[in-house]
């Protein structure tokens, strides 16, 4: 009887552990809190979630001008998908790997040379450090597209600066944007130059967190500049530098602006990437269904590369710098 | 062998032209605990890093066993330093942080092991070789500090304000610690504190500084019973510093009273600083007083009663096991030996 009594207590107590763990029961609890939060959260679910859901839904059916003008939308399964990575020669895939090569090369170049010039700013009797500093973020800090257009003037290969400037030198102009391997190279340029002041800011914040006293521990033991830079300072900057260069890396991968403002993907497609590729289906061929299926293998990329970068390097864990 | 390891010879350091240091003249004894004590901006952690090479000295010299090493790279001279965040590299493991300066001196891996542990078994913090520094304690991170130093084998350690991270209870235990280490070691050691109980516990000799200038060089009991000015008599323990006029020698005057004192060479009638500790004020009845006050407040400090008398204008600070109320007139009493004479100089 008594131990009747007993389970009986004990289920009623786990019953009543569950119950206050669900999420209905802690709603009804916070009510006015979850009212609080309402309104952000139908903002949010109306820009951000819905948006992904739609896009995710859209890339099973056929949508496209023709099929939504005559009202033969349909689920199509995963059709897009055996479309878009069918076949190996497929359009998509060249793009996907001048996009992968656009991002690798980007990304190294942003690191190295964001890394390099903190250091440089980062001299303790360097005068004039302020301005450098400042210097240095105004490629960031002017609008994407604006630069894009210069550095798109820059290169015209009848008035641009580049050819004017060889052309004094007695050099024969280059095509830098007609010739489709030498575009890609200027369109990295143009990204670089743009994408290097957030790792130099990132790069120098961090270098400013380190304690002047590892390095003069260091000075103790006799430890040269570059014993110091390999044991103290990268090793430190580890923790700033790996989210950063994962946030580079989605950037880059998904970046637009560069390159529809300075090529618009051509010489004959030479320089197209995911972005304007899948902006070139969307708006040229009006095929929603297909440029929302590249979104979404665009995504499953990003997410995978995210999480190898994250347990390879153990960035955003607790154990990042060790 | 020369008996000062280390000598620091009219030392001037100045920043942007303020004078940090002027004229510092100090000499450390092989094998002391030495203590530079001051105040914040008193120019104790600038000596310090003068010592350990992180730092110039704008004019002077800085003998080590007699020869100047004021041009030496920190990694030539004979020193180590214990920071007082203590720098231990946050990606590395207590055994990687030990092995550091070894390893940059290239010293072969079987040597690096056996130093690694015999020194960790000097802080008794064997096993934490694989531990990481955030894992570890703030005792902990001390000894790892300390450890890190002492396994260069260095034969002045520099310990610049070490213990100001921890709380009282590990403090008090670590300058036990530490002066056994010392000790054990048979090393100098040069400690940098604001804290005069530290200094007083742990030193051989202590060093009083004050806006960049030596106040006072003297034993832990020299300091306290002798201070050499009112600064460091408030600096040093608790006191009550009142004016008073040096009548002659052996013979002072204030709050209106005369009072034999041990003190002598001051001009007739020269005006002074009168210096008395507070345990030094004994509460007698009203008959036997040389001074006559009221009790105007009374704080319980646990070993003492703190209890504010006043008597004649003047407050006088005094420490007791034994109680007045507040309001109560009561007598007080100094010894001779008690007054301490020092030169005007505010």
């Amino acid at each position: 009887m008594f131990l009747h009594t007993d389970v009986s207590n004990i289920n009623d107590t786990v019953l009543t552990k569950k119950n206050r763990n669900s999420l209905f029961y802690r709603m009804k609890k916070n009510r006015m809190a979850y009212l609080y939060i309402l309104p952000a959260m139908l903002v949010v679910f109306t820009v951000s979630i819905f948006p992904i859901i739609y896009g995710i839904g859209l890339s099973f059916f056929n949508a496209n001008l023709y099929t939504m003008g005559n009202g033969t939308v349909k689920f199509i399964g995963l059709k897009n998908y055996v479309k878009a990575l069918g076949s190996i020669d497929a359009e998509f895939f060249v793009v996907l790997l001048r996009t992968f090569i656009w991002t690798i090369v980007n990304v190294f170049a942003h690191v190295t040379l964001g890394l390099i010039i903190a250091l440089a700013l980062n001299r303790q009797n360097l005068k004039f450090k302020g301005i450098y500093r400042t210097l240095i973020i105004l490629p960031w800090a002017v609008p994407q597209f604006v630069t894009a257009l210069v550095w798109k003037m820059m290169y015209h290969e009848q008035f641009g600066f580049f050819n004017q400037f060889l052309g004094l030198l007695g050099i024969e102009p280059i095509h830098w944007l007609s010739n489709g391997k030498i575009a890609f190279i200027a369109v990295i340029i143009v990204n670089i130059w743009l994408g290097f002041p957030f790792m130099t800011m990132v790069a120098t914040g961090a270098l400013q967190s380190i304690s002047r006293e590892y390095y003069e521990a260091a000075d103790i033991d006799g430890a040269t500049a570059m014993q110091k830079l390999r044991y103290i300072t990268l090793p430190l900057l580890k923790p700033a530098m790996l989210p950063a260069t994962i946030l580079g890396t989605i950037w880059t991968f998904t970046n637009f602006n560069v390159i529809y403002m300075v090529t618009g993907g051509g010489p004959s497609k030479a320089t197209e990437i995911v972005s304007t590729y899948q902006f070139n289906v969307l708006t040229r061929q009006n095929a929603y269904s297909m440029a929302a299926t590249y979104s979404v293998i665009v995504s499953i990329i990003l997410i995978i590369i995210t999480l190898i970068n994250m347990k390879v390097t153990k960035a955003l864990s607790d154990e990042g710098v060790e | 062998m020369v008996e000062n390891i280390i000598e620091l010879k009219n030392i001037n350091k100045e920043y942007e032209g303020h004078n940090a240091l002027k004229n510092i003249n100090l000499y450390v004894k092989r094998n002391e605990f030495i203590t530079l004590l001051g105040p914040s901006g008193c120019g104790k952690t600038t000596t310090l890093r003068l010592i350990g090479g992180f730092e110039s000295p704008t004019s002077g010299e800085i003998l080590f066993e007699g020869k100047n090493i004021a041009d030496l790279p920190p990694y030539k001279r004979r020193v180590n330093t214990v920071f007082q965040k203590y720098a231990l590299f946050p990606h590395m493991n207590v055994y990687e942080n030990i092995a550091f300066g070894l390893r940059i001196k290239k010293i072969d891996e079987d040597t690096i092991e056996k130093k690694v542990k015999a020194i960790l078994s000097l802080v008794n913090l064997e096993g934490f070789e694989n531990r990481y520094i955030d894992s570890l304690s703030g005792g902990q991170q001390q000894r790892i500090a300390i450890a890190r130093a002492l396994v260069n084998e260095p034969e002045v350690l520099l310990l610049d304000e070490p213990l100001g991270a921890l709380d009282l209870k590990l403090r008090k235990e670590m300058q036990i610690e530490l002066k056994k280490m010392q000790q054990k070691l048979g090393i100098t050691f040069i400690f940098v504190t604001h804290d005069q109980e530290e200094a007083l516990t742990m030193s051989d000799t202590i060093v009083v500084m004050k806006d960049g200038m030596i106040q006072q060089i003297g034993t832990p009991e020299d300091i306290y019973n002798e201070p050499k000015n009112a600064f460091v008599a408030e600096f040093i323990g608790e006191s009550t510093i009142v004016d008073g006029i040096m009548i002659e020698d052996f013979l002072v005057e204030f709050s209106g009273t005369s009072f034999e004192c041990v003190d002598k060479g001051f001009n007739n009638n020269e005006n002074v600083d009168v210096v008395i500790r507070p345990e030094d004020i004994k509460l007698v009845s009203l008959e036997e007083g040389m001074l006559k006050g009221i009790v105007e407040s009374v704080t319980f400090k646990g070993v003492h009663y703190e209890m504010m008398i006043k008597s004649d204008k003047q407050e006088f600070k005094v420490h007791s096991t034994k109680m007045e109320p507040v309001g109560t007139k009561v007598g007080l009493r100094i010894d001779p030996n008690d007054i301490h004479i020092m030169k005007k100089v505010r």
